[in-house]
């Protein structure tokens, strides 16, 4: 084990590049493949440590960072990535023999330490919470879950983004308040500046997407393009919400 | 059944009042009593149909709707924990047991008026997020928020009292869909919604209370006022040089 978990001493991004391999799909008509996102010609590189990918709810943003957590080997059950047995098992299930066999992923070197959704943190924190309790010889529990959602999940990442991985975060944002967000970029930050740290983030705060070093890509119907903070419609909103809440909110409301 | 589900003429809010009641708290050093603003007493009147709690995190948003939603629902047949679960969906689907007992505990802020029209309206809206859990467990790209959306829009011709940890998980638009579902509720007035999140668009939502949750306690506030909005703000007047300024700090 100890072996295993040796740093190598590439900087990251350790995934390089996924394609789909349009021969190796079973059934197009399947619901993965009437994704966008799947045309012939998908294909990503990562040339950041960090990703950064935006869009619309149900464009299969999930359904990209579920892929990459195949890739990196976050369905095992069990084991060193240990955290599997969460509700993303449910997800992977459906999809892990289907649409991961039709992509194709390239590493150097392929690292399967790391984190994947930190949506689901808090059913990973119960997880965690009580395995340390059916563990007799264990210290006391990690007890995440009495910090708040989104003070345990900032202390949660604190403790292991040091160590080198492929961090895969869903929507992170949904548990914390501008001000702790601030705190996120800099969490980034710092897993950029230790290079050994490759994290691919969908979110839909336009605060997280301003991290100043990613690879900013908006998902749409016809694919992955490069976009720029201030292009995103979440930004608009959102500056078009600051500059006149109340305008704002009447004219949701007569629309 | 059937009757139990009778809507009654009453219009929202139904949940009028909540306090802490000193002589029940077992350890003022525990969680969740050891929170700040839980110190010097706690008593928090409704007299509008959507209440929407701000605060920043760990501060007590979410104790204090387990607390509302343990309390409403307390008395159905062993059904706290799940009411508990379930009024919060968004959240509570993935409480630990040890939590929702120190939940349970904080049924300590005590309704005198949580009457049986309540105690209905709770378990209305544990089969609204039942529902909507179950679709989450079936596809999880079905977001849970738009089940959630879809779940209370059918509920607003019935009767809903929701308690929401509504983040903001969701794109923009949602959020905006999010309001018209509000107003929807709020205007059928057989709902009330307790309300806590990031999102300075739903802050925003006119007929609300605001309430900011701090350390010493509820007071009233203008989204303006609120951080979410102030920090919001300032990043979009300038995106690349306020990241760049937070992060050299």
């Amino acid at each position: 084990m100890a072996r295993k978990r040796k740093t190598i001493n590439v900087p990251a991004p350790y995934l390089k590049r996924i394609w789909l391999d349009p021969s190796r799909i079973a059934d197009r008509k399947a619901y993965l493949f009437c994704l966008p996102l799947l045309h012939n010609d998908f294909e990503l590189r990562f040339d950041r440590a960090i990703t950064i990918i935006v869009g619309e709810n149900g464009i299969g943003k999930s359904t990209l960072l579920e892929c990459i957590a195949v890739f990196a080997g976050y369905d095992e059950a069990g084991g060193g990535k240990g955290y599997s047995p969460v509700d993303h098992s449910h997800a992977i299930e459906a999809m892990a023999g289907t649409l991961s066999s039709a992509l194709r992923a390239a590493w150097l070197p392929k690292i399967t330490n790391g984190w994947f959704r930190a949506e689901s943190f808090h059913s990973v924190a119960r997880y965690l919470d009580e395995a340390a309790l059916d563990d007799p010889l264990g210290g006391p529990p990690p007890d995440f879950l009495s910090h708040s959602h989104g003070e345990g999940f900032l202390r949660f990442f604190r403790e292991r983004c040091q160590k080198q991985g492929i961090f895969i975060f869903d929507e992170p944002e949904s548990a914390l308040s501008p001000s702790r967000q601030l705190e996120f970029l800099k969490l980034m930050a710092r897993m950029d500046a230790i290079g050994h740290c490759q994290v691919i983030m969908a979110t839909h705060a336009p605060m997280l997407m301003a991290y100043p070093n990613a690879t900013l890509l908006r998902m749409t119907k016809y694919g992955l393009e490069p976009v720029t903070v201030k292009q995103t419609d979440h930004f608009r909103v959102m500056r078009e919400f600051c500059y006149d809440p109340k305008r704002f909110v009447e004219a949701v409301f007569e629309g | 059944m059937a009757r139990r589900n009778k809507p009654i003429n009453l219009p929202a809010p139904y949940l009028r009042r909540i306090w802490l009641e000193p002589a029940r708290v077992t350890d003022p050093k525990a969680y969740p009593f050891c929170l700040p603003f839980l110190a010097k007493g706690f008593d928090l009147s409704f007299d509008r149909a959507v209440t929407i709690v701000v605060g920043e995190n760990g501060v007590g948003k979410s104790t204090l709707l387990e607390g509302i939603a343990a309390l409403a629902g307390y008395d159905q047949a062993g059904g706290a924990r799940d009411t508990c679960r379930s009024i919060i969906p968004t959240r509570s689907m993935f409480q630990a047991p040890t939590f929702r007992m120190r939940c349970g505990q904080a049924g300590c802020p005590k309704s005198p008026r949580v009457g049986s029209s309540a105690r209905r309206v709770f378990s209305r809206s544990r089969a609204i997020s039942t529902r909507s859990g179950a679709l989450e467990r079936i596809s999880s790209r079905i977001r849970t928020v738009k089940d959630f959306c879809d779940s209370s829009r059918s509920a607003v011709s019935g009767r809903a009292s929701i308690c929401s940890t509504s983040r903001n998980r969701y794109c923009r638009r949602t959020a905006a869909e999010f309001l018209k579902l509000l107003r929807r509720m709020d205007e059928s007035s057989h709902c009330q919604v307790i309300m806590a999140t990031h999102s300075p668009i739903l802050m925003a939502y006119p007929g609300a209370a605001l309430l900011r949750l701090a350390k010493y306690g509820l007071e009233p506030v203008t989204v303006q006022e609120t951080d979410h909005y102030r920090v919001m703000r300032e990043f979009c007047a300038d995106p690349a040089g306020f990241v760049e300024a937070m992060m050299d700090e």
